[in-house]
């Protein structure tokens, strides 16, 4: 690859790559506009747990989650 | 015609009509069912039973188990508003909706089934929908009276505003009995406005290209970024055109630019080749504008090799193939709202979207239509589309070899075969004329023979 060529190179990538970030950004849109129901709402998750009598507790793993 | 672009031209016509197929089958699939009951589940989430649908008006009732045996307490009436008001169409076709009604004329809820609006555009739909729902069969559904539409998505709000309303007042009325508003929100007239501008930017870029003038082509690039770009907020994206292959087509008096720009942009392409690409996009504008500012301060430009410039060029191709794909599978134009101009235009988008979109502005200043060169699909499209235009731009008569069409190409579009043979690259042409202006013999525009 000619060196002058370098920049340009670098700039269309990272264009790619972003483009191909709105992509799955999108397609993950369309997916959730028609499965709703896979969205979790975790202040339900929490609600469901306490009528059950599990205690819910802010463990690490729900944080990274 | 280039064997590579034959290649890709077949596959464009296969994924569109395989991707309209296959979106028609699954349109006409009875899962709504499913939906529809989710739906009423959304609405009324206390009620543990729902009536067949009722015909004319179309409705359901929900109703609630009560203690005593047998007894139940009627909730509300809930419809779909494509049902009562099918006629009533959004930005890009249906927008089908659940909503609710109290006995006592107050809406309990509203919940969007699907839409095929681009999601950039109507970014505050759940906040919007949500005011909606607050109303009631006494108010008149006046956007700007009763309720605040969504910011530069005038066509969709008006659309689920009417629909709303009318399906509102209808159940009201036939259901409850109840005495509905008269006032609403006013039906759409044809705006003519809509059809004479576009028409008159095609005009202009159109006698550009024939006349051989550059300033008239400035001004139509100046018009559409005007009035396509900062006025309307509509260019012709590549979401544009999956809808049209999902059949989600809005209606021509709600939304009559729509179809001008459609048919106007393939039109024009089989005319004059990339007219809209080269003569009217407002995004092209932005960046032609960009281009010479930076020219003209800084000096400085980056380019690619020819062999490497020719290489990338066939990214845009990749990135229509995949958008339009994504569209097909996914039943809806949402993966194609990948167009900075989106962005630039609406000033919506999510993070990754303005990044892109200041990325490419930046890029843009120093080389020549950064994204429309590498990485626009709808350019893509309209190259394909201008392989076959009747007016084409013919250099090599009595051609000296002086190259110089060659090197005022901004789009690196001619090459020389042989030493007094140029030739064009269509669908790489923006139709800058600056090949015929700068060249020293008789080179000129010529109809197909």
């Amino acid at each position: 690859m000619n060196k002058s060529d370098k920049p340009l190179t670098v700039f269309l990538t990272l264009a790619c790559l972003l483009l191909a970030g709105i992509v799955a950004e999108n397609i993950r849109t369309a997916y959730l506009a028609q499965n709703p129901g896979v969205v979790i709402d975790v202040s339900q998750v929490k609600a469901t747990l306490n009528k059950a009598g599990v205690k819910w507790q802010e463990a690490k793993y729900w944080k990274k989650l | 015609m280039n064997k590579r672009y034959q290649v890709l031209s077949f596959l464009l016509i296969a994924i569109f009509i395989s991707g309209s197929a296959f979106s028609y089958l699954r349109r006409h699939r009875p899962d709504d069912k499913t939906k529809e009951l989710e739906a009423l589940k959304i609405i009324f989430p206390e009620a543990d039973n729902f009536s067949e649908k009722f015909p004319s008006p179309p409705h359901y009732k929900a109703y609630k188990r009560l203690p005593g045996e047998g007894e139940k307490e009627f909730l509300g009436a809930a419809f779909l508003t494509t049902d009562i008001a099918p006629e009533i169409r959004g930005y890009a076709g249906p927008i089908k909706m659940m909503a609710g009604l109290k006995s006592n004329g107050r809406i309990v809820g509203i919940t969007v089934i699907s839409h095929s609006e681009t999601p950039s555009y109507v970014l505050g739909l759940d906040e919007f929908i949500q005011k909606l729902s607050t109303l009631d069969i006494s108010n008149s559904f006046i956007l700007g009276k009763d309720v605040d539409g969504i910011s530069r998505a005038t066509i969709t709000s008006e659309a689920i505003t009417r629909a709303v309303s009318k399906s509102v007042k209808t159940i009201g009325t036939a259901v409850f009995n109840l005495p509905a508003n008269t006032d609403s929100q006013p039906s759409k007239h044809l705006d003519i406005l809509q059809i004479f501008f576009p028409l008159l930017i095609f005009v202009v870029a159109a006698l550009s290209i024939l006349s051989n003038k550059i300033y008239l082509r400035w001004i139509s690039l100046s018009l559409g970024l005007f009035y396509l770009g900062f006025f309307k907020s509509t260019m012709v994206s590549i979401a544009l055109f999956a809808n049209t292959g999902l059949g989600k087509i809005p209606a021509f008096v709600d939304n009559p630019l729509w179809f001008m720009l459609v048919v106007l942009t393939i039109l024009g392409s089989f005319v004059f080749g990339m007219i809209y690409c080269g003569n009217i996009c407002p995004f092209a504008s932005v960046q032609e504008w960009l281009f010479k500012i930076a020219n003209i301060v800084t000096h400085k430009s980056l380019t690619f090799s020819e062999e490497n410039d020719k290489k990338f060029k066939s990214l845009r191709f990749v990135v229509l193939f995949s958008v339009l794909t994504a569209s097909f599978l996914a039943g809806n134009a949402q993966p194609a709202a990948i167009e900075p101009f989106l962005t630039f235009f609406t000033q919506k988008g999510s993070t990754l979207a303005w990044m892109l979109l200041v990325f490419i502005l930046i890029v843009s200043a120093f080389h020549f239509r950064f994204w429309c060169k590498y990485l626009c699909p709808v350019g893509a499209l309209n190259g394909l589309f201008s392989l076959h235009s009747l007016f084409k731009i013919k250099l090599g008569h009595d051609c000296t070899g002086c190259e110089i069409c060659k090197d005022v190409c901004p789009t690196n579009a001619i090459t020389f075969q042989s030493p007094l043979k140029p030739v064009i690259d269509y669908p790489q042409c923006v139709c800058c004329l600056k090949c015929l202006e700068e060249c020293p013999q008789n080179s000129s525009l010529q109809g197909k023979k």
